[in-house]
């Protein structure tokens, strides 16, 4: 065994530009769930702001240090994406590699939010859904956690086993909207 | 059952001890990237051994054989004491084992789980019969006990079968009328300990 071949879930999967519209695989770097114990929230949010300047951010939020974001990924639960988590913050909270787990999809152009709002049952205007923004909903029928990167990017997060067919929804959206 | 990281060319993984079919068995865990090259990678050291991948239903004769669980056994009526691992709950208080020493719950009422071997080693026996006292006639009123897993074993060149019997344990070596009117079974079984193989576990221990 020289060394082992690293293969991601949509292997071989080429970007699909479609007019103004680019949907491609996204590398975040890794990706560490951070979910605080009890009664720990303050002293996690002076680790985080001393390891990676962040605080923990409030629901359907992210907060954001040059590559390194934290997420709101669900009750008590963020996801810290780009960087390596501070081993200080495990005294606090349950942190866990999710490197491999997840799956992020990048879509990008001006009519994202109309290709969005043929999947996802939230309003994702820029009104109603402000960059920053990180949510979970289901696109169509699978669990995702949806990003605002930039105001007409988003990155869409589902489980690895989930990456074809969320390529598979995303992309057939994508075609809809643009065929109009 | 112990587990602990390990180094692989240019990662890190997780190995435990653990065996799912009485064999020396790993599981060895690596992130999902590399699950795929990491498969391939054991399957031609395997073959290039004499060995292969074998699939769940070579696993399922392993186990049978030595008298492993599953949900075929654990369905959800059964308890410790029933599958024989009450002796995991005999030193230390635990979740749940004050409910399991409730009457009803324990003793020669209850159906244990034993093996059962045809009397004519080459007769099939079916998963879902019903066992009976020989002579006594095949209907529900006369039931002893059932047959949750079979099998045929290449290792004992028997078809095999776990289930459970009423007051099991204590019966070890009495014959009994096996009888699936679906399948149109009928025939005589001997009860025997449900670990048919390898009793000391000196195979998964290495």
């Amino acid at each position: 065994m020289v060394s082992l071949i690293a293969k991601h879930a949509l292997s071989g999967q080429a970007p699909l530009a479609l007019q103004d519209l680019h949907f491609q695989i996204e590398d975040l770097g890794p990706i560490t769930s951070i979910a605080p114990f009890n009664g720990q929230e303050s002293a996690l949010n002076a680790v985080l702001e001393a390891g990676h300047g962040l605080r923990f951010p409030v629901p359907n939020t992210s907060t954001q240090q040059a590559v390194a974001k934290l997420l709101w990924s669900g009750r008590g639960q963020a996801f810290l994406v780009g960087v390596a988590p501070d081993a200080r913050l495990a005294a606090h909270a349950a942190v866990t590699d999710q490197s491999d787990g997840w799956v992020t999809l990048g879509l990008e152009g001006a009519r994202a939010e109309a290709v969005l709002a043929r999947l996802v049952a939230v309003d994702l205007r820029l009104t109603a859904c402000p960059v920053g923004a990180s949510l979970r909903a289901q696109v169509q029928h699978i669990p995702a956690l949806i990003h605002r990167a930039a105001p007409q990017v988003f990155h869409i997060m589902v489980m690895r086993s989930f990456g074809q067919s969320a390529w598979h929804e995303v992309s057939e959206a994508m075609r809809g909207v643009a065929a109009r | 059952m112990h587990c602990g990281e390990v180094r692989l060319p240019g990662l890190t993984a997780r190995l435990f001890r653990i065996s799912f079919s009485g064999e020396h068995a790993y599981e060895l865990a690596v992130p999902a990237r590399y699950g795929e090259a990491l498969f391939r990678d054991l399957c031609a050291r395997a073959e290039t051994m004499g060995g292969c991948a074998y699939g769940m239903e070579a696993l399922n004769v392993l186990r049978i054989e030595k008298g492993f669980i599953t949900h075929a056994e654990i369905h959800g009526r059964v308890t410790a004491f029933d599958i024989g691992l009450q002796g995991l709950m005999a030193q230390k208080d635990c979740i749940g084992r004050a409910a399991a020493q409730r009457p009803g719950l324990l003793g020669a009422e209850r159906e244990q789980m034993v093996g059962l071997m045809p009397v004519d080693p080459l007769q099939a026996i079916s998963a879902g019969a019903f066992v009976f006292a020989q002579g006594a006639s095949a209907q529900r009123d006369n039931a002893q006990g059932y047959v949750t897993s079979v099998c045929w074993s290449v290792t004992l060149s028997s078809h095999l079968g776990l289930g459970f019997l009423r007051d099991g344990r204590a019966r070890y070596g009495q014959e009994l009328r096996l009888v699936d009117h679906l399948c149109g079974v009928d025939t005589v079984v001997r009860v025997v300990d449900p670990v048919f193989f390898d009793k000391e576990g000196t195979r998964a221990r290495g």
